[in-house]
């Protein structure tokens, strides 16, 4: 019931129609075996599996310094002052839907330094489209040093659209380090919609990065409110949305510094052919006391149809007066000469577009450090540009 | 090998090339000399494919072929190559993945496989040292943030890499100081031989001070007036183009 009252909500927020039904009926669950989550996601050492919002032991191999709490453990964790204060002051809604929501769970990251990437499994096994929501929760704790990679993918994809809402929060302890790719698998059904909401907090020499890929849902909502709490801190969003037909994705950002000598970094690129619409709204809310504040904000989307959109706001309000904040946004087309040029030395038409277009979205791709991940995403804007007419 | 016929071309309207004719043989080297907007630079893009010119009258044969029939790559495939008097800056691509990937489709159109990785960075290394270039070159993009002459040097060094049969090379002597014109005329003088022709497009005759031409034709108001050989050249630098 609770599930639907929030569905109904979201919808009514972002004034959404489903253009499929939303099924009611428990998923089986017991049918999934290890391999089943292997040959979805691949083959790893270290994986979370998150089944239909509920975390699955069985099929997960933890590394020895994360633990997994549910979400009623929270008070024991001491997380209720240093977390739900900051949603609930920079976004009351989502505090809301987020106490409505039911499926979640805690993920705890002790001290010490990961071998290996811990992949965030995401499985929906509903046979019919559904609405799948989840809360996750991630404390990394002092001094510890992570890297993951959340990936997403339903059993039934290919028939059963799904609608997706995730709540994540993030608490970054002093001198933490922690760096995170958000993998939109391609399998995903071609009507599925996301909202993805992220709320971070970060205290003393803590550092989060986290790499957002949108390729394949019909509707994105992914939103950003990050809050640098203490010095020293930095945090660095980057994104490449590749959009065709009539996708949409919306990015919200808000980066608020509230103390000195922190760093904020966005980069947020994207590919529009189409009708495909994109919006960039951010925000960068520089506190009195933050002196010292380096920000940079960026938005760069090429458009390779008429009818494309993309709307981009980028923004700035500065209360301090020893900071280096810089905002950039650019929308534009490929540029001819580069194509005539590449043509002339034999490239044809659809690998100069190629090249071109990830060459433009080089600098964001340059950041993946992990070659397997890197490997993905360039496959994945391979397949997404060979689309193109 | 390359034959151009009463060739007529116009953008937006304003007609720039008016019935001009050129006859190229095989290990040619022809200069092509004119004032500004005489139509050099429109040849040589009309040479090589670009869309953006209309041509109204003419015919163009490469090797018996009608070269205007093909697009911009399936001119390259066949062993045309222009040099650009502006080349373009692709941040993001590195020369060496350029080199590789060009190199690649014209293999490709030939039917053959892509070269070993090894050997593709001997080729590269053996023609970076012909221009005297360094060998991190290869991994800094395409053109982004190159000198003038390091741009210029970059198109030889794809020439030498492409092995082409008909080579445009559009002012390629702009911009360039008396040290980087020699490296770059020792890169084309090494890379002359007795099948590849030259089409060599300049204002001046300082570039022609160190390679010399067979034939030099002097281009006005969209056709060639005049044709002699290299003395032709020297006539000009004294003359200047309202002698002709």
């Amino acid at each position: 019931m609770e599930s639907k009252k929030n569905l109904n909500l979201l919808l009514e927020k972002f004034n959404l129609a489903l253009n499929f039904q939303i099924d009611d009926a428990l998923p089986e669950t017991d049918k999934i075996s290890k391999e089943d989550v292997v040959q979805l996601f691949g083959r790893h050492k270290f994986f979370i599996t998150i089944l239909n919002g509920q975390f699955n032991s069985e099929l997960s191999a933890l590394p020895p310094n994360v633990q997994i709490y549910t979400l009623s453990q929270a008070d024991d964790l001491g997380l209720d002052s240093n977390f739900h204060s900051h949603v609930s002051q920079s976004n009351p809604n989502a505090y809301t839907e987020a106490s409505l929501i039911k499926n979640g769970l805690i993920i705890g990251v002790e001290k010490g330094g990961a071998e290996d990437i811990l992949y965030v499994n995401h499985l929906s096994s509903h046979e019919h489209s559904c609405f799948n929501e989840l809360r996750q929760v991630y404390v990394f704790k002092e001094h510890c040093s992570i890297e993951l990679v959340e990936q997403f993918a339903c059993m039934n994809h290919f028939r059963a659209p799904q609608f997706n809402n995730i709540i994540s929060e993030f608490v970054c302890e002093k001198n933490s380090s922690v760096k995170i790719s958000r993998i939109g698998s391609m399998s995903n059904h071609v009507d599925s919609k996301n909202i993805c909401r992220s709320f971070v907090k970060l205290f003393e020499k803590s550092n989060f990065s986290i790499f957002d890929f949108t390729v394949n849902s019909a509707w994105s909502n992914n939103n950003f409110n990050v809050l640098l709490s203490e010095s020293l801190a930095s945090c660095n969003l980057y994104s490449i949305s590749c959009l065709n037909g009539n996708q949409r994705v919306e990015n919200n950002i808000h980066v608020h510094h509230g103390a000195s000598d922190c760093y904020s970094r966005q980069i947020y690129k994207g590919v529009f052919d189409d009708e495909a619409f994109g919006s960039f709204d951010s925000c960068v809310l520089v506190s009195k006391k933050a002196q010292k504040t380096i920000a940079i904000q960026q938005n760069n989307s090429i458009i390779l149809s008429d009818y494309a959109l993309v709307k981009s706001n980028p923004q700035l309000e500065i209360f301090a007066d020893d900071v280096e904040c810089s905002h950039g946004s650019t929308v534009g087309q490929i540029d001819e000469k580069a194509l005539f040029y590449l043509r002339s030395r034999g490239v044809n038409l659809r690998l100069a577009y190629n090249i071109l277009l990830k060459a433009f979205l080089s600098d964001v791709i340059e950041k993946i450090t992990n070659p397997v991940i890197k490997d993905a995403v360039l496959s994945d804007l391979d397949k997404k540009l060979s689309l193109r007419k | 090998m390359l034959s151009i016929k009463n060739l007529h071309c116009e953008v937006s309207g304003n007609k720039i090339l008016t019935g001009l004719n050129l006859d190229i043989k095989p290990g040619e080297v022809h200069a092509i000399m004119g004032p500004n907007g005489s139509g050099k630079s429109t040849l040589a893009s009309v040479i090589a494919g670009n869309e953006n010119y209309e041509l109204t009258d003419g015919e163009v044969n490469f090797f018996g072929q009608d070269l205007l029939d093909l697009s911009p790559e399936e001119r390259a495939h066949q062993g045309v190559f222009m040099s650009f008097q502006y080349p373009v800056e692709i941040p993001g691509v590195s020369v060496s993945n350029f080199i590789k990937t060009a190199l690649g489709e014209q293999r490709k159109s030939q039917g053959l496989e892509p070269l070993k990785a090894s050997e593709l960075l001997s080729l590269m290394k053996k023609n970076l040292q012909l221009l005297n270039m360094d060998s991190s070159f290869l991994s800094r993009s395409m053109n982004d943030g190159f000198s003038g002459g390091e741009k210029k040097r970059n198109e030889i060094f794809q020439l030498a890499m492409l092995k082409p049969k008909l080579c445009v090379l559009d002012e390629t002597d702009s911009g360039l100081d008396i040290d980087a014109l020699k490296i770059v005329a020792k890169g084309i003088n090494a890379l002359k031989n007795k099948t590849r022709s030259f089409i060599i497009i300049t204002h001046y005759q300082r570039l022609l001070d160190y390679i010399q031409p067979d034939f030099v034709h002097v281009l006005a108001n969209g056709k060639i007036v005049k044709s002699g050989d290299f003395t032709l050249a020297l006539e000009l630098e004294k003359s200047g183009y309202d002698g002709v």
